[in-house]
């Protein structure tokens, strides 16, 4: 029976073939890929896949390959099994957030939402400018919650910290 | 008149909401000064709105000729309460800004353009603009109104970076 792996893998240092590597070995077992993302995170690499096994097999040869890869190119692997999630929460609004970069911008905006019943399906945030006056920027893409009460909280949270917040329907339309 | 100090992000003044201007007789001295200020800039800089140097009314220049590489424009405009009346199409360009000087970013924004103003001397004046002068255009008239294309960046991941240290 298939079954759905989840790899995350993260190294301090980004370097070239990192994920050749690791696709290299979920392909060698027969496993086939569906979502995945990469990124540089203050130059550290990280990245984290899903893909689909045919069996347990597949499961073990998969964690003694990329085990492989881990001691080659100084990573740090994780590999679990998770759910075979068929219906996903499609994001209904975007949330844009910016400001003079301090502590908490992230936790009292995801905090508030969460108090709000809004669930976070998607959340990138970039950091620019010279230490101690930096520009912190962070998008969020969301799935349900109250949009009469939302962005009224939201301006609350955003003076609280001076930051700028902007929300804006995320409309798909069959053309 | 002077060169005046680009206002830097998070500065309030760049979120705030431009009055428009009423009397014509007072922003001679704003043209000038943004004038001056453009001059003395990065010397591919093609607009400046006045709200960057701390004029707050509804006041821009635009020379997008200025940079090589975009000829035909419309030449040096003073814009005074612009408004857009028309747009069609949409474009993405790599923006930067003067007072956001670390980040750059794709943007989506109309391609075509019809910007209706009054010239200095108080005469309402019309201009079709599009490609990079438009983009010039939008992003001057976004300043007019507190808005940073910071505002209208859509992903994270693929639209924004860091602009690399001088």
């Amino acid at each position: 029976m298939s079954q759905i792996v989840m790899i995350t893998a993260i190294g301090p240092r980004d370097r070239p073939g990192i994920v050749a590597s690791l696709t290299e070995a979920v392909f060698a077992v027969g496993g086939n890929l569906d979502d995945a993302t990469m990124t540089r995170l203050h130059g550290a690499f990280a990245n984290m896949l899903s893909a689909r096994l045919n069996d347990d097999r597949s499961l073990s040869a998969l964690k003694d390959k990329l085990a492989e890869v881990a001691k080659r190119l100084d990573l740090y692997v994780t590999v679990d099994l998770i759910p075979d999630a068929h219906e996903e929460e499609l994001p209904d609004h975007q949330i844009n957030v910016y400001g003079a970069d301090r502590p908490g911008i992230v936790y009292e905006v995801t905090k508030l939402l969460s108090e709000l019943g809004v669930n976070i399906t998607d959340l990138d945030t970039r950091l620019a400018g010279e230490p101690g006056k930096g520009i912190y920027v962070m998008l969020l893409e969301t799935s349900g919650g109250d949009w009469d009460v939302v962005p009224g909280r939201l301006a609350e949270v955003a003076a609280k910290l001076g930051v700028e917040v902007s929300n804006r329907e995320i409309q798909s339309e069959a053309l | 008149m002077a060169v005046l100090p680009v206002l830097l992000y998070p500065d309030r003044r760049l979120k705030t909401v431009c009055p428009a201007v009423e009397d014509f007789d007072s922003i001679a001295s704003v043209v000038q000064d943004l004038i001056d200020t453009m001059d003395a800039g990065p010397p591919r800089t093609v607009g400046i709105a006045a709200p960057q140097i701390g004029a707050m009314v509804r006041v821009a220049i635009v020379h997008s000729d200025r940079n090589p590489k975009y000829p035909g424009g419309n030449g040096f405009l003073t814009l005074i309460n612009p408004v857009i009346v028309e747009q069609e199409g949409e474009q993405v360009f790599r923006e930067g800004c003067l007072s956001l000087p670390d980040y750059t970013a794709n943007i989506r924004r109309s391609a075509k353009i019809t910007v209706s103003y009054y010239d200095p001397s108080g005469e309402p004046q019309s201009v079709m603009s599009e490609g990079f002068e438009s983009v010039v255009l939008q992003h001057e008239i976004d300043h007019l109104d507190g808005l940073l294309f910071l505002d209208r960046v859509v992903d994270v991941k693929t639209d924004l970076f860091r602009r690399r240290q001088q």
